[in-house]
């Protein structure tokens, strides 16, 4: 793990091939994501933000580029091996919550303990203290319908944060809610930033992606330009480069 | 009206759930109105006459016997008596057997037949295929003679040529104008294909001719049936009965040789023959859980459909429509497809018509052909409404109550789906594979007992082996003293052993009796039953190949008045000598002036052989003896070649032997056995077809079920899949989800199986009705087609791609 980084995309493309017509959705992405940080991706819709979420979850493969995560090479797994890895470092935290309806809460926390073959006790431990953090202890036992929005997404959250993973993906977490609600889900964000999680959020929302450390912009598949906010970290140059 | 309009457009909008649900009640209700034509036409409506429950059969029941005389109904003098009576009884008419001799390729044959009360057609109400039945005086002595006959005799002697009406027919030296001919399906004492009824003549004669006397001079009275009167109940009829037995108390024996009295039933029960009767639970059972199984898979499409539209209905509703506006148009959208259903089985109904006649065995009572008629279509239509309403109102239900602002949030961002609609899909689903373990425990045990009936042990070799059974013309004094039929099964015997490729011909008596026989060891007389046997050459055993247990076979020593020696068969050994010797005991005949006492020369294996014992029948203990005078015989000849080409020279040989001789009736042992099988045949195919269905429909239903959760639960997947789970960890949840549903089905269908397949006692045959092995068997073919059907669903899930399922809207 050399200085530090967590994340590490050389040359990511991915391109979608439908109907005989070729997607571009990435093209040439470099990008580098450290232990701590938070950044922030912005830009029109269409331009790629989830494609690129959706590689750095390891949810998709992408056509072409390097892809190292906590020093190992990952963009070309199979399967299962992608799964497990998925389980352990990725949290993920959608714009539409995702919470499985047939699950209680607290059911839905400890689903992906589950799949790591996790022990009941610690299970609990860990779905207790995840659902404190976000302040949803008193709700274990309801399922998703009978929460508000703002509490489904503080669920989803807590799901992230239960399996302790290295890096938080969030795609528009305050997309479904209301300026209250989102402004909650942003404060705990921020909170989880500052005890040390890594989080990479996709939001349209400036006001929003002025809570993120860096603020990645990407144009058409492509990193068109990065500010730096946090004085601390501004001086380690992060590399933005646009291959052509 | 806008309400079915609308939901025509619907169906059409949907045009795979339509297909579907159409197709799948189709298959319900074709198979459920299939067998109801058949039971209707056998059974529950048999005769096609106007108020069929007024109709009733007269039968004479022999106190002393304490039992009936089969249909026997009693003298003409009874009838006449009857006749009196014309306050409580009207229509009567009676039936008794006769037989004609008739010419055929060069023999004299015998035609059996009915004498008939002149009213007889026209009391069933059956209509005559070609020309008419006869006219009120037609019986009268001095009348005309005229014929009516069967549509087997008219296809068969007649060549089925229809200028044969109006012409006149020989029988030896008579002649009788063949003024009809009945149609196929009627055959109202159920004729056997040995003994088919191919006549009916008209009498109305207290003189009837010796042909219908028992040998004991009783008039034999085959059938008597009458309409009661208007207004007259069953019990008054039965107290006009009483009377007339009370008037013959002192002089019973000029009608029965003992006090007799005489017994009204419906006559519909004389067609519902204890046979038929047997294979009713398992035809109903068969019929109603094929047509659940069909609705519980419609009702999941229409849940799945009222679903989907929520949206459409909760705008509805916000428009103003009520509940029961709401509730009243799904109810229609789930009748239609029920109608169509309907119509759609009815054309399966129909192709089903012919292969039904073509399995139900020949020897069924029955006035009806199985048809589609007026009875068959309000069946279908009731199916329909039932089946609608079935499958469609739960679903309706729920469509029309959810409030409606819940449904037009859009969206809302979760793969919920109802804690009671899960439930009910759920019990749905355990529903079919009970309800098809059922069925397939039923097809299954019915296959044991065929299988099992087949390999019966006929204690013969049957393979090759042909029967010939012979027996002298009823016309021909020339074959009835003793001599003389020693003589003619002397020829008969050298000529047949002479045939190239014979290798041997056995003779058995047909005839034989039974009675109680004082048996060596054996304090109480015991009933034995008896029958005769060739001896030497003509060793009926050596021909069939029955084994010799113990013991010798007969030889010539044991011809002649003074030899006592017998065979016994197996059972006989058994049951009289359990764990003794059996040869060199005696059996002592017990009856007034015969105390003769034979001695037991050896012990033969059990045989059966159709007029003796039914396979399905306990075996009688029997013994036989070397002597060769009675009745009827039949010739068992073991040929050496194939018997096809055998058949020629031997009735050839027949003939120059016995000129005189009735057309000899020659066939394969294994196909008579074969052909008594038929009615568990039957059965077992149509239970298997039946389980088929069950399990086709099951299987979709489980299919259908699992994949709409994987389609509703695609976002489900895919945040599984997102947080980890594995392709093949979907896979497994999926399956377990549907194999929990099977194995709760499999358990429930197990519980009812145990409880319901002894209702099946009746026509299994060899098998327990909880045989472990066939439910086993049932259980593991159900299970391995419901994983299948769970298979490909749970392939589906694995192939969701988990991006395309979380990508918002
Ligand atoms: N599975 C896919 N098949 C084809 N095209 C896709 C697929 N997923 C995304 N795209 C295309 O890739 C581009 C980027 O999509 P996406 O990453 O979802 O954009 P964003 O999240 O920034 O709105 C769009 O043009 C989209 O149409
Ligand atoms: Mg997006």
């Amino acid at each position: 793990m050399n200085n530090g980084s967590l994340i590490k995309l050389e040359g990511i493309t991915k391109v979608f091939y439908t109907d005989e017509v070729e997607t571009h959705a990435l093209s040439g992405i470099h990008l580098e994501i450290r232990k701590g940080e938070y950044a922030s991706i912005a830009g029109p819709s269409g331009c790629g933000k989830s494609t690129l979420l959706s590689i750095l979850g390891l949810l998709d493969t992408p056509t072409d580029g390097e892809y190292t995560l906590n020093g190992e090479p990952v963009a070309n797994l199979a399967h299962a091996e992608r799964a497990r890895i998925r389980n352990r470092e990725v949290g993920f935290i959608f714009q539409s919550f995702n919470l499985i309806g047939d699950l209680t809460v607290y059911e839905n926390v400890e689903l992906p303990l589950t799949y790591r073959g996790m022990n009941a006790a610690e299970r609990k431990q860990r779905v207790n203290d995840a659902l404190e953090k976000v302040g949803m202890v008193h709700r274990v036992k309801h399922y998703p319908s009978q929460l508000s929005g703002g509490q489904q997404q503080r669920v989803a959250v807590a799901r992230a944060l239960g399996g302790k993973p290295s890096i938080l993906l969030a795609d528009e977490p305050t997309g479904n809610l209301d300026s209250k609600n989102g402004d909650a889900v942003m404060n705990l964000l921020q909170d989880l930033h500052r005890e040390g999680a890594t989080i990479c959020m996709v939001t349209h929302d400036p006001r929003f992606a002025r809570h993120a450390d860096r603020q990645v912009h990407l144009f058409d598949g492509r990193i068109v330009e990065e500010n730096v906010e946090s004085p601390e970290i501004s001086n380690q140059k992060s590399v933005v480069r646009s291959r052509q | 009206m806008n309400d079915l309009k609308f939901a025509c457009r619907q169906l059409r909008k949907s045009p795979g759930f339509t297909a579907v649900a159409v197709l799948t009640l189709a298959l319900g209700i074709g198979a459920s109105t299939a067998i109801f034509s058949g039971v209707n036409a056998l059974w529950l409506n048999p005769v096609p006459a106007a108020e069929l429950d007024r109709i009733v059969q007269i039968r004479l029941f022999d106190k002393r016997q304490n039992s009936y005389y089969g249909d026997r109904g009693g003298s003409f003098e009874i009838l006449q008596e009857l006749r009196a009576h014309r306050d409580h009884f009207v229509d009567l008419t009676r039936m008794t057997y006769s037989n004609l001799p008739w010419e055929d390729a060069g023999w004299l044959d015998r035609v059996i037949g009915f004498h008939v009360s002149p009213n007889f057609f026209s009391l069933w109400n059956v209509r005559p295929w070609l020309g008419r039945t006869f006219a009120p005086d037609e019986g009268r002595p001095g009348a005309p003679p005229v014929i009516v006959v069967s549509h087997a005799f008219w296809n068969k002697r007649l060549g089925g040529d229809p200028g044969w009406i109006g012409k006149s027919l020989r029988f030896g030296d008579q002649y009788r104008t063949l003024v009809g001919v009945m149609p196929p399906h009627f055959n109202p004492m159920g004729g056997s294909v040995l003994y088919p009824q191919e006549f009916w003549l008209p009498e109305d004669d207290p003189q009837v001719g010796p042909a219908d006397k028992d040998p004991e001079g009783f008039d034999s009275g085959t059938l008597l049936i009458a309409r009661l009167a208007p207004g007259v109940s069953m019990k008054q009829a039965q107290a006009v009965l009483d009377v007339l037995v009370r008037r013959h108390e002192g002089g019973y024996r000029k009608i029965w040789w003992h006090p007799f009295s005489l017994h009204l039933r419906p006559v519909r029960e004389m067609f519902a023959s204890a046979e038929v009767r047997k294979t009713i639970p398992g035809f109903v059972g068969a019929m109603i859980f094929v047509l659940l199984i069909a609705c519980a898979n419609v009702a999941n499409l229409n849940l799945a459909r009222t679903e989907a539209r929520q949206h459409e209905l909760a705008i509805r509703g916000a428009l103003g429509a009520g509940r029961f506006q709401l509730l009243r148009q799904l109810l229609i959208e789930s009748l239609l497809p029920a109608l169509a259903g309907a119509g759609a089985g009815l054309v399966l109904t129909y192709w089903s018509l012919g292969l039904m006649e073509w399995l139900l065995p020949a020897s069924l009572p029955r006035l009806r052909a199985i048809e589609i008629d007026w009875q068959v279509l309000a069946y279908c239509l009731l199916l329909a409404v039932t089946a609608g309403l079935v499958s469609g109102t739960v679903p309706a239900w729920y469509g029309a109550s959810r409030p409606v602002a819940n449904a037009l949030k859009q969206g809302g961002g979760q793969a919920t789906s109802g804690v009671f609609r899960n439930l009910y899909r759920r019990g749905l689903v355990v529903l079919e594979v009970s309800l098809a373990m059922l069925l397939l425990a039923g097809a299954g045990l019915m296959i044991q007992s065929v299988v099992r009936l087949l390999r019966t042990n006929l204690g013969l070799e049957p393979t090759n082996l042909i029967a010939v059974r012979i027996s002298p013309a009823g016309d021909s004094k020339k074959y009835r003293t003793f001599e003389a039929k020693t003589l003619l099964l002397a020829e008969v015997h050298r000529r047949l052993s002479a045939v190239p490729g014979v290798e041997a011909v056995g003779i058995l008596g047909t005839a034989g009796g039974d009675g109680k026989f004082a048996v060596s060891g054996q304090k109480e007389p015991v009933e034995l039953m008896w029958s005769s046997s060739g001896v030497g050459t003509a060793d009926a055993f050596k021909a069939m190949r029955a084994p010799l247990l113990l013991g010798r076979s007969f030889d010539e020593r044991d011809l002649g008045t003074n030899a006592m020696a017998v065979l016994v068969n197996e059972t006989l050994a058994r049951r009289c000598w359990p764990g003794e010797n059996a040869v060199g005991k005696t059996i002592q005949a017990t009856a007034k002036g015969d105390h003769r006492t034979f001695e037991v020369a050896g012990v033969v294996a059990d045989v059966r052989w159709i007029w003796r014992a039914y396979v399905t029948e306990p075996i009688e203990p029997m013994f036989y003896q070397p002597r060769q005078e009675y009745g009827g015989y039949t010739l068992f000849v073991r040929p050496r070649i194939k018997p096809a080409g055998l058949i020629k020279p031997l009735l050839a040989e027949l003939k120059a032997a016995g000129p005189e001789l009735r057309k000899p009736a020659v066939s394969l042992v294994k196909d008579d056995f074969y052909d008594c099988t038929r009615l568990h045949r039957t059965y077992m195919w149509c239970l298997a077809v039946f389980g088929s269905v069950g399990l086709l429909l099951a299987s979709a239903g489980i299919y259908a079920t699992l994949a709409y959760s994987v389609a509703s639960r695609q976002r489900e997947m895919g945040i599984r899949l997102a947080l980890g789970a594995t392709r093949s960890g979907v896979m497994r949840m999926v399956l377990r989800q549907g194999m929990t549903l099977v194995g709760i089905g499999l358990a429930l269908g197990l519980a009812a199986a145990c409880a319901l397949t002894r209702l099946l006692r009746g026509m299994l045959y060899g098998v327990s009705p909880l045989d472990p092995l066939t439910l086993t068997a049932a259980a593991l073919l159900l299970s391995l087609i419901a994983l299948l059907a769970c298979y490909v669903p749970a392939r589906r899930a694995t192939k969701v791609d988990p991006i395309e399922a979380l990508r918002y809207e």
